[in-house]
């Protein structure tokens, strides 16, 4: 992990058209502007992660492991 | 026609007018990116992937969930999907299916936008944090119902 030390209005280019840019400083609260092309995601890591939880789950309980008495189909198991 | 294997639902034809390109794979599911929706008559569809037959996503309309459910697509999103008429777009929202209803829920963080006049979809973060990641179909038995059902005693 690259570690670096920025100042308010300071900036890091990540590869050649990602701007990450330290805007203020509040005590332990950092506001950061993100500059990216439209295709390139941004998340804040724990939404990020608690949708690829649900994601997960999703595709776990449609494999039947976990079935709703609606969605009940031939040759389907429950175990 | 195009015939795909499928680990749930067998083999199953699909014609280019129902095939899904997301512009992004799904978090947490990088390089699929061609789907199919399938229809079984229930109102749960399947997401079903064609690059990987054992992966499948059961998806919901949301608004079957929560009528009020309102969502303002950011224009950048809309414009990765080529949207050029409300019109053509499509929602669904993941959903986790389980024999215990108290588990049943479905994502309105994040839903699925899909542009139905070229067949290309995302699945898209909404900047609204209040809309809940997990949506129980069911609402949940909390404290706060019962304090709402020992409030009503006192009225």
């Amino acid at each position: 992990m690259l570690v670096l030390t920025r100042r308010k209005g300071e900036s890091i280019i990540l590869g050649d058209d990602v701007e990450v840019k330290i805007l203020e400083l509040h005590g332990s609260q950092v506001k950061i502007g993100v500059q990216a092309p439209q295709s390139l995601s941004v998340h804040r890591k724990e939404v990020y992660l608690a949708i690829q939880r649900e994601n997960k789950a999703a595709a776990e309980s449609a494999e039947g492991k976990e079935t709703s008495a609606e969605t009940h189909e031939p040759g389907e198991t429950q175990h | 026609m195009m015939k795909i294997r499928t680990k749930k639902f067998g083999a199953i034809e699909v014609s280019p007018d129902q095939e899904i390109r997301f512009v992004q794979p799904l978090i947490g599911f990088p390089g699929l990116v061609n789907y199919v929706l399938v229809d079984t008559g229930t109102c749960v569809k399947w997401l079903q992937s064609m690059d990987d037959p054992g992966i499948v996503f059961p998806v919901v309309n949301p608004f079957d969930v929560k009528r009020d459910y309102n969502v303002e697509i950011p224009t950048s999103e809309a414009g990765l999907l080529g949207v050029e008429d409300a019109a053509d777009v499509q929602l669904w929202t993941v959903t986790v299916l389980s024999s215990n209803v108290d588990e049943i829920r479905t994502n309105l963080r994040a839903p699925i936008v899909l542009n139905r006049r070229n067949g290309t979809a995302k699945q898209v973060v909404l900047p609204d944090s209040n809309l809940p990641i997990k949506c129980y179909f069911v609402p949940q038995t909390t404290q706060s119902n019962k304090e709402v059902a020992n409030a009503g005693s006192y009225a």
